[in-house]
């Protein structure tokens, strides 16, 4: 097994500039989620970890061996990788065991170890009962298996996911997520997973890369990208968000913004100068409501829009301060339209991004 | 590079790994020039350079020579082509072909696309026997069709004609002809005869991958069957239908046998007619014909590009054994039977009628309206059976079926496996010139062959015909495999490779055996083809490579039309006899296949 | 680029030609020593005939010939209309000799081969018996003789009415006729031979100046194709074709078809079909056997028999079947084709008869 390691790896297709400069370090074992918007450059850079895509400038590690560059790339069958393509890419003129068997009979090995490896993987992916059957009578869940199993059965060094749930339907999805997770964490394979879903990245990730637009926009544990987003775009694809529009009066770690009503409003630290233009941005659920007012400061008055139930939590829209918030509440109490509130928001929740710099950096002191 | 080298600088080990990314630098360099694929798409350049792309040149170069009596000067002229783009003669005939061309087109898409959408969507009955009668007229040579119709529909002597006037008169009724072949509507008629099953062969596909549940949509808001397939299924497959159309058109506006013949006589005349007496009547204007051959030739290419911009906003790949959801097919209710019988309606006329007639033909001494004891002779197939001329042109015919469906099944899978695969503008280039000589009429495409291997030891042997075949079906052989290609979705080979195949192993383990029911079929449909060619054959042929097409035609022209119905009878037989073992032997269902594009 | 091809190839042809047809006229035997000529075909083998001529008839005329001399086997390649010249001219220049002996049926086309030296010259025993309208000097010789006919129906047409006929090609314009006949636009040689009478300036008086215009006049059917018409008269579509050929109406009749026809009066005659030695002969002596063959009393059987056409060989019988039958009668009086003016007026009169029918 061995680490992934880019460098700023760059693709062209012709004059597009799909993937602009990427820096990667994965490390032995670890589980490592390309996460962004479709055509955001993540399925173009798993691919060059492949190997199915050239490099146009950068370079791709893996382990030791240097894989890839401009000039130079190993064909994916010598990477030593396994792969689970979106579409599954079942050969339908095969059985399930063909399919897993296929690659260890391209390395020769004597059908004994053949048979016995290929009973294993069917039965860590729970397919044991189906090595017979023609690949084209299984279902999409059952395919997405023995993709899996026919990915692991080699033993790669490296395990590459590229969108490996997306045509399942959401139950079979959420608890595909689980065993996915269980399976590597007992395997220990390092694993490069792209997907769009925020929800599947957060499940299976060690680290989370959260990409757009070609380019890296923040690396972190899935709980950094969540409540530390680096960027207003992190902050707004991951989770849902509350925009205010302001300007900064007080910078620092007690910083305060004037919304466009004239009323201020505390917020999180940050390095932004005083007097630029920010984006505020507060997570739905992190907002407190209440019918009373609950004092103390950070508290504004606000009127229920309307409100529905979702059953776990009450998804509530509301105006405030000038504009329309939304709020995720639990436990969902009754809200009635028109409802007069009190919503308070805590400064340590609001993150300040100057407007129009998407890159500028806004951590957390 | 900079960063590199910064960044090996700051590493100690590495120097050694600068080695060997030299090394390696090296290696994939030479790879990338001269690699396999690299190497294949050279080879498969010169292939379609010199069969498909050379006799082009040289027909087309054809029309700039002045012409003697005889046939062309040394001297380079521009007259022939002035005379024919500017002449109000020419254009006028040009004119008439599109004309015509259009008329058979529109008359093709209307009744092909209703056949399409009653077997590939709607619960017709006996549809698996509908399936292979409706592309029937593919293996019936259009000449020895159009001399089965001059039999039938003949005004005065037509059999159609004859036993309808004999009913009426039981009746006491004195009835006038049915129909009359001899008419401008008889083109039309007995062209689009032969033409329909091509838009039904290329619709068909479409309509069948289409999602079911587009149409049941239509059905849950209320709409009926006959709304729902004419508001949902023709609109979602009109690039399909688009795509034959342009076929048909150019085709048709080829053609010159159908119009030539019976054309004339409605006082109507055809480019592509009026190329063949410029080509083969005293005194031949040989430039003239080359350029009057580029007229059709620019409007095929127009045609041609037209349905490249539209296919490929259209294709879209289909995963095979995907999610594809195949819903129930419209029920057709009261209108089950209606439906039958237009289709059985065709298979009469297109089939049944015209072999039949042939048959018929085939057993008479000469044309006659009526048919009586004496008149009848079994000695067309003795002489037939006696004549080694015939023999030979047989071994000819299948040598070259062959050989021809073999090749454009290699040459035609390479190329399209490069395109679709290898995405480049070079592998592009190639396929669109492997593609191009489907807009050249055959005639031009001969005369080019003729002038351009006439120097090399393969002139007058079956080889040269083998060329001209290999040119013509290719593009068949493209768009098919092409198709095929499409349909195996690319992370299938991927994720071979990602098992260990090398690519070479992937395309063999996967993508060929994916692909081998679609390729068997593209195999005996070139194989019929070539069976049926004539236009390209009747110029190449020499004194040992004569093909049943060529002797047909010899006797058609010498006017033996009975003996060459008889040749026309064997021809049929032996394209019957191939379908058939498609069936039994490679348990490929060619009408299935070819039409899943 | 093949314009230097082609001149190249030309010149290299030039000299080969020269240094061949040297070799050619040295070799050969006296035409009239038959047994040494045979004795060297034997020795070649075969020949290669490019015929014009339906491919059957071809054949069996070759067939016959083989008869008579075992041992040299007759190849057929059938080049009809303007192919075959297309083709040896183009074979020749590329160095391919495979043509012996060529039997084409356009006048311009052997005109030029014997200009361009492109035949060999032979004088056959019986050159002497030929008229000379049949030769171009000793290089190429009609040796069959296409008379313009007007082929019917017999269940279709009355006496009464082929007598019609037969008297006078104007009779066509009887109003009885409109509409029961057929007419052909193809271009071919012996297609214009009446045509080429009709607008003859001598004949200006017979014929009047819209002649062709009042045949169109009478609504013919227009047919592209010269053996589509026939074929249709023959099952009985239209009456009768106003003119098709001799040997085409001949070789229907002994098929069983009924179908008579007359000789109208004056008959053009044509010399329908020329042969020549192709001066690049590979098997020079069995060609030249051959030609021998075909202008010897034997030929004019074979083409009595085989191909029901008239062999210009003076002297010659006339044992075709149909002679004997009580219907028949021969041309009364032939008009013979004016081939000085055929090439200029050949393709205008032609424009003018098809637009005529058409209209």
């Amino acid at each position: 097994m061995s680490g992934i390691s880019l460098q700023s790896v760059h693709k062209y297709y012709g004059a597009f500039h799909a993937v602009k400069g990427i820096d990667l370090e994965i490390e032995d074992g670890e589980f490592v989620v390309l996460l962004g918007p479709s055509g955001c450059g993540k399925t173009t850079t798993l691919r060059c970890v492949a190997g199915l895509e050239g490099v146009s400038q950068g370079r791709i590690d893996l382990g030791m061996k240097t894989v890839s560059t401009a000039e130079l790339s190993i064909p994916p069958e010598k990477r030593d990788i396994g792969m689970v393509f979106q579409s599954y890419a079942i050969w339908p003129h095969m059985t399930v065991a063909e399919n897993v068997a296929f690659g260890l009979r391209l390395k020769k090995l004597p059908a004994q170890d053949i048979a016995r490896r290929v009973t294993t993987a069917l039965r860590r992916v729970g397919l044991e009962h189906l090595a017979g059957r023609g690949a084209s009578q299984l279902s999409g869940g059952q395919q997405q298996r023995v993709a899996l199993a026919r990915a692991i059965v080699l033993e790669p060094k490296v395990l590459l996911f590229d969108e490996p749930l997306s045509n399942l339907d959401a139950k079979l999805r959420e608890r595909m997520r689980f065993e996915l997770r269980q399976l590597l964490q007992g395997l220990g394979i390092t694993s490069l997973y792209v997907t769009h879903d925020q929800q599947e990245a957060m499940v299976v990730a060690d680290r989370i890369v959260l990409m757009n637009e070609g380019r890296i926009e923040q690396i972190g544990s899935p709980h950094d990208i969540y409540y530390r987003p680096s960027t207003l775009f992190g902050a707004e694809f991951v989770g849902l968000a509350n925009r205010l529009r302001g300007r900064l009066v007080a910078s620092g770690s007690h910083s305060r913004a004037r919304l466009a009503n004239g009323e201020e409003i505390a917020a999180g630290p940050t390095t932004v100068p005083v007097g630029t233009e920010v984006e505020l941005i507060v997570r739905p659920e992190l907002v407190e409501l209440s019918t009373n007012n609950p004092g103390g400061e950070h508290v504004f008055r606000g009127k229920v829009e309307t409100s529905y139930f979702l059953g776990n939590i009450a998804d509530l829209y509301f105006s405030v301060l000038g504009q329309q918030m939304r709020g995720q509440l639990s436990p969902p109490n009754r809200w009635e339209s028109g409802q007069d509130i009190w919503v308070r928001i805590d400064p340590a929740h609001v993150l300040v991004f100057p407007v129009s710099a998407t890159a500028s950096t806004v951590r957390a002191a | 590079m900079a960063i590199f080298a910064i960044r090996t600088s700051e590493n100690p080990a590495g120097d050694f790994r600068l080695a060997q990314m030299k090394e390696q630098r090296r290696a994939a360099r030479m790879q990338r020039w001269f690699g396999p694929e690299r190497i294949l798409w050279i080879i498969l350049m010169v292939v379609v350079l010199a069969v498909s792309i050379a006799p082009l040149v040289f027909a087309v170069d054809a029309s700039f020579y002045e012409e003697t009596k005889v046939g062309l000067s040394d001297k380079r002229s521009l007259d022939a082509v002035i005379n024919v783009y500017f002449s109000r003669e020419y254009l006028g005939y040009l004119l008439n072909a599109l004309a015509l061309s259009a008329v058979v087109t529109g008359l093709s898409l209307v009744v092909g696309v209703f056949m399409a959408l009653l077997v590939a969507r709607t619960d017709l009955p006996r549809k698996g026997l509908m399936e292979l009668l409706v592309i029937m007229p593919l293996f019936v040579s259009p000449f020895t069709g159009l001399i089965a119709w001059i039999a039938l529909g003949s005004e005065r002597t037509g059999f159609i004609n004859v036993a309808w006037v004999r009913f009426w008169q039981v009746f006491g009724v004195d009835a006038g002809p049915l129909v009359n072949i001899w008419s401008f509507g008889g083109v039309v008629w007995v062209m689009f005869l032969f033409f329909c099953p091509f838009v039904y062969l290329f619709t068909i596909g479409a309509m069948r991958n289409m999602d079911a549940s587009l149409e049941e949509a239509a059905r849950a808001s209320g709409a009926g069957p006959v709304y729902t397939l004419t508001r949902i299924t023709i609109p979602m497959s009109t690039p399909a239908i688009f795509s034959a159309g342009l076929l048909v058109f150019i085709l048709a506006a080829e053609l010159y046998t159908i119009p030539g013949i019976i054309g004339t006589n409605a006082g109507f005349t055809t480019l592509p007619w009026k190329i063949y007496e410029d080509s083969t009547a005293f005194p031949v204007h040989r430039a003239h014909a080359a350029a009057a051959g580029t007229m059709i030739l620019w409007i095929a290419l127009i045609g041609l590009l037209l349905q490249r911009r539209i296919t490929r906003r259209s294709e879209r790949y289909v995963t095979m054994g995907g999610k594809g959801f195949k819903g129930q097919l419209l029920p057709l209710g009261g209108l089950k039977w209606p439906a039958f019988a237009v289709l059985a309606l065709y298979v009469l006329s297109a089939d049944i009628l015209p072999l039949v007639s042939i048959m018929l033909s085939s057993f008479m001494r000469f044309s006659s309206a009526t048919i009586s004891l004496d008149l009848l002779t079994l000695d067309h197939y003795r002489t037939i059976w006696n004549l080694p001329d015939v023999r030979s042109a047989t071994l000819n015919t299948f040598i070259l079926a062959v050989l021809s469906g073999a090749a454009c099944v290699v040459i035609g899978f390479l190329i399209s496996f490069l395109e679709v695969r290898r995405s480049g503008r070079g592998a592009r280039l190639l396929a669109t010139l492997a593609v191009l000589p489907a807009a050249v009429p055959g005639m031009v495409y001969g005369i080019g062959l003729l002038w351009l291997y006439l120097r090399t030891p393969l002139y007058g042997s079956i080889w040269i015909l083998l060329l001209a075949m290999i040119a013509k079906f290719l593009p068949y052989g493209v768009l098919v495999s092409r198709s095929g290609i499409m349909q195996v979705h690319p992370e299938l080979e991927q994720s071979a490779r990602m098992s260990g195949a090398s690519p070479l192993r992937a395309v063999r383990a996967i993508l060929m055996p994916m692909v081998k029911p679609t390729m068997i079929a593209l195999l005996f449909f070139v194989m019929l083809q070539s069976i049926k060619e004539l236009s390209a054959s009747a110029l190449l042929y020499g004194r040992n490579s004569q093909t049943l097409s060529v002797l047909t035609w010899h006797y058609m022209d010498g006017g033996e039309y009975q003996f060459a119905s008889a040749v026309g009878v064997v021809q049929t037989v032996l394209m019957i006899g191939l379908v058939l073992l498609t069936r039994a032997a490679f348990k490929v269902r060619l009408e299935r296949v070819m039409a899943s594009e | 680029m093949r314009t230097g091809i082609r001149t190249l190839a030309s010149m290299a042809f030039t000299a080969l030609l020269a240094v061949a047809t040297t070799l050619h006229a040295q070799e050969m035997p006296d035409p009239a020593d038959e047994a040494a000529l045979y004795d060297m075909a034997k020795s070649e083998g075969s020949l290669v005939w490019y015929s014009g001529g339906a491919l059957d008839t071809t054949k069996a005329m070759a067939t016959a010939f083989q008869k008579k001399y075992p041992g040299i086997q007759v190849e057929v390649m059938r080049l009809p209309g303007a192919s075959q010249y297309q083709r040896f001219m183009e074979e020749v220049a590329a160095g391919h000799d495979i043509a012996d002996i060529l039997w084409l049926s356009d006048h311009p086309s052997m005109v030029a081969l014997v200009d361009d030296g492109m035949v060999a010259e032979w004088k056959i025993p019986t050159h002497d018996r030929f008229d000379p309208r049949y030769l171009m000097g000793q290089s190429a010789y009609a040796f069959n003789r296409v008379d313009s006919v007007i082929i019917y129906n017999e269940n279709l047409v009355t006496e009464e009415e082929a007598e019609l006929l037969r008297a006078d090609w104007r009779n066509v314009l009887d109003p009885r006729f409109a509409s029961r006949f057929a007419v052909t636009s193809a271009k071919c040689g012996a297609c214009y031979a009446p045509i080429s009478l009709f607008l003859d300036p001598a004949q200006a008086n017979t014929y009047p100046e819209d002649f062709l215009e009042q045949v169109g006049a009478q609504k013919p059917a227009v047919y592209g194709d010269f053996i589509a018409m026939v074929d249709r008269v023959v099952a009985g579509e239209k009456d009768f074709a106003y003119w098709s050929f001799e040997s085409i109406a001949a070789t229907r009749r002994a098929q069983g078809a009924p179908v008579r026809w007359v000789y109208p009066q004056p008959t053009p005659a044509f010399p329908s079909t020329w042969m020549a030695i192709s001066a690049t002969a590979p098997h020079p002596a069995a060609a030249r056997l051959f030609l021998n063959w075909m202008g010897s009393e034997d030929g004019a059987l074979s083409l009595q028999r085989d191909y029901y056409s008239k062999p210009t060989l003076q002297g010659v019988e006339d044992s075709r079947s149909f002679v004997s039958e009580d219907w028949y009668q021969p041309p009364a009086e032939l008009y013979e084709v004016d081939f000085e003016h055929w090439p200029e007026r050949y393709e205008t009169d032609m424009a003018r008869w098809v637009k005529a029918i058409q209209q």
